[in-house]
């Protein structure tokens, strides 16, 4: 049986003039797969999802999802975005709009989905995410989590094959951040085809089928999560795992630094 | 011997006709100049450098150039560059016009570029598409960004609509400052009071209808959420 390809990245290199940011990248998402990709800021992730939807162009190889190739004439067609559902680190919600009336915008404009239907389906989708009682607050009266939620309901309206996630939580006060994944586990549960860019460990270990460290524009280490996160074997890797742990356990006393103390028995 | 009163009530009808003509001068630049404020402005943001360029040489001229040189090359130069006749009113209305259009498009361009680009990214990546985006997501949220400072640029242009009487144009500046040749006795700055009033009183309706609409527009929460009276020129 082989698995269907949701998305095929193959030797992608992008450059934003002289500075070359993705240098040669390759990786396949089956569908209903969950991907996450760590690494440091500026080392190509966010401009590989925005790649993916066309938000950005590059300049050599190929991505093809589903059966779209995607090229800056798909990019304006149409279908290539309404197959890929995209979710940013600043939630980017329409101020003047309530918060179902973001979730009905596109399907109204552009599906030429009737307005009573557009808001059944959007009081679904915002009950899923958990914010039926905010239906009809503006992004201004709602925290940082409920208006990432309703972000993702507004992807979501669009019926999309793919989501892409571009550190969702990034911008989150800590406490809002399980809202967030609670949402984003769920999804992956009901089967929906994920790349998620974070830095969130925990639900790279817990959710994600596959990790991948990308390092200065490359795909440095890939894997099943706790081989990556628990036993990398590039040292690249270990260094930015050793940095974000440190980052998020300033609590517990800093891992003694090998090459002080020397060969140490653990 | 008696003051105000007896003057006033003499050339009462003289301001009348020259508030109506500067009412209507001032009218029909904020149309025209609105309508070319609206393409120039839509123009000047655009990706496409041959909407750009013109757009910023055109808004760049007539923001440099003093309203009354403008108001010369209209009545004076026209007729010697195209041998052809500027009645006054015709001069008053195009100088007045390109002049207020230069500056509502500098207030149309600085509002349509103020929506953040995280929510065109956020549009495209629906599938929103340019034209969908710039009505749905840019234009409601320009709006509200620049109506505080249109009602600037109209009061401004009611202020120099009063220009026009250097070209000889009756408005309502000019009349006064004749009634005032005319009868230097007739305690002379009296009557500049009144003009003066007058237009004071139109600039303030101006405002108010600004806070109306900004009132009407707004937004719990969102840039502008509280209307400002505006009387200050962009």
């Amino acid at each position: 049986m082989t698995v269907e390809c949701a998305i095929s990245i193959k030797d992608v290199e992008k450059s934003y003039g002289p500075t070359p940011v993705l240098r040669g990248v390759s990786l396949d998402l089956a569908v209903g797969e969950v991907l996450v990709i760590i690494g440091r800021s500026g080392s190509g992730k966010s401009t590989l999802l925005r790649c993916i939807n066309g938000l950005e162009e590059f300049q050599g190889g190929s991505i093809r999802v589903g059966d779209i190739e995607v090229s800056p004439k798909t990019a304006k067609g149409g279908s290539l975005r309404k197959t890929v559902g995209m979710i940013f680190q600043s939630f980017n919600l329409f101020p003047h709009l309530t918060a179902t009336e973001n979730v009905t915008l596109a399907p109204r404009k552009l599906n030429k989905v009737s307005r009573d239907k557009a808001n059944v389906e959007a009081a679904a989708l915002l009950a899923k995410v958990g914010l039926s009682h905010r239906a009809h607050a503006y992004p201004s009266q709602l925290s940082g989590g409920e208006q990432q939620r309703v972000a993702i309901a507004r992807a979501l309206a669009m019926h999309p094959r793919v989501m892409l996630f571009d550190e969702p939580t990034s911008s989150l006060d800590p406490e809002t951040v399980g809202s967030v994944l609670i949402v984003m586990r769920r999804l992956a549960q009901e089967g929906m085809s994920m790349i998620v860019v974070t830095h969130e460990m925990g639900f790279a270990r817990d959710v994600a089928d596959r990790v991948i460290f990308v390092d200065e524009g490359l795909i440095v280490e890939e894997g099943p999560p706790l081989q990556v996160l628990r036993s990398p074997t590039h040292q690249r890797t270990r260094l930015f795992l050793h940095s974000i742990l440190q980052e998020h356990n300033r609590d517990e006393p800093p891992l003694p630094d090998p090459l002080e103390t020397g060969i140490h028995d653990s | 011997m008696s003051w105000h009163d007896s003057q006033l009530t003499d050339y009462a009808p003289l301001l009348y006709q020259g508030a109506k003509t500067t009412l209507r001068l001032t009218g029909l630049a904020l149309l025209f100049g609105s309508a070319l404020g609206i393409v120039a402005g839509l123009a000047r943001s655009s990706r496409v450098w041959w909407l750009r360029l013109p757009a910023m040489m055109f808004i760049g001229t007539f923001r440099s150039i003093p309203i009354l040189l403008q108001l010369f090359f209209a009545y004076y130069g026209l007729p010697l560059l195209f041998n052809i006749n500027v009645p006054q009113y015709a001069a008053a209305t195009l100088a007045l016009s390109v002049y207020c259009g230069a500056y509502m498009a500098e207030v149309v361009r600085s509002a349509v570029q103020s929506v953040d680009s995280g929510q065109l990214a956020a549009a495209a990546a629906l599938g929103l598409g340019r034209v969908r985006t710039f009505i749905y997501v840019i234009s409601p949220q320009a709006l509200r960004v620049g109506v505080p400072a249109a009602v600037g640029v109209f009061v401004m242009t009611l202020k120099d609509s009063s220009l026009a009487s250097v070209i000889g144009y009756l408005e309502l500046t000019g009349t006064g400052l004749a009634v005032r040749e005319i009868d230097p006795a007739s305690g002379s700055f009296t009557v500049l009071i009144a003009v003066g009033a007058i237009y004071f009183v139109c600039a303030w309706l101006i405002s108010l209808c600004g806070q109306y609409v900004e009132r009407r527009l707004r937004i719990p929460g969102m840039a502008g959420a509280k209307a400002q009276p505006t009387m200050t020129a962009a």
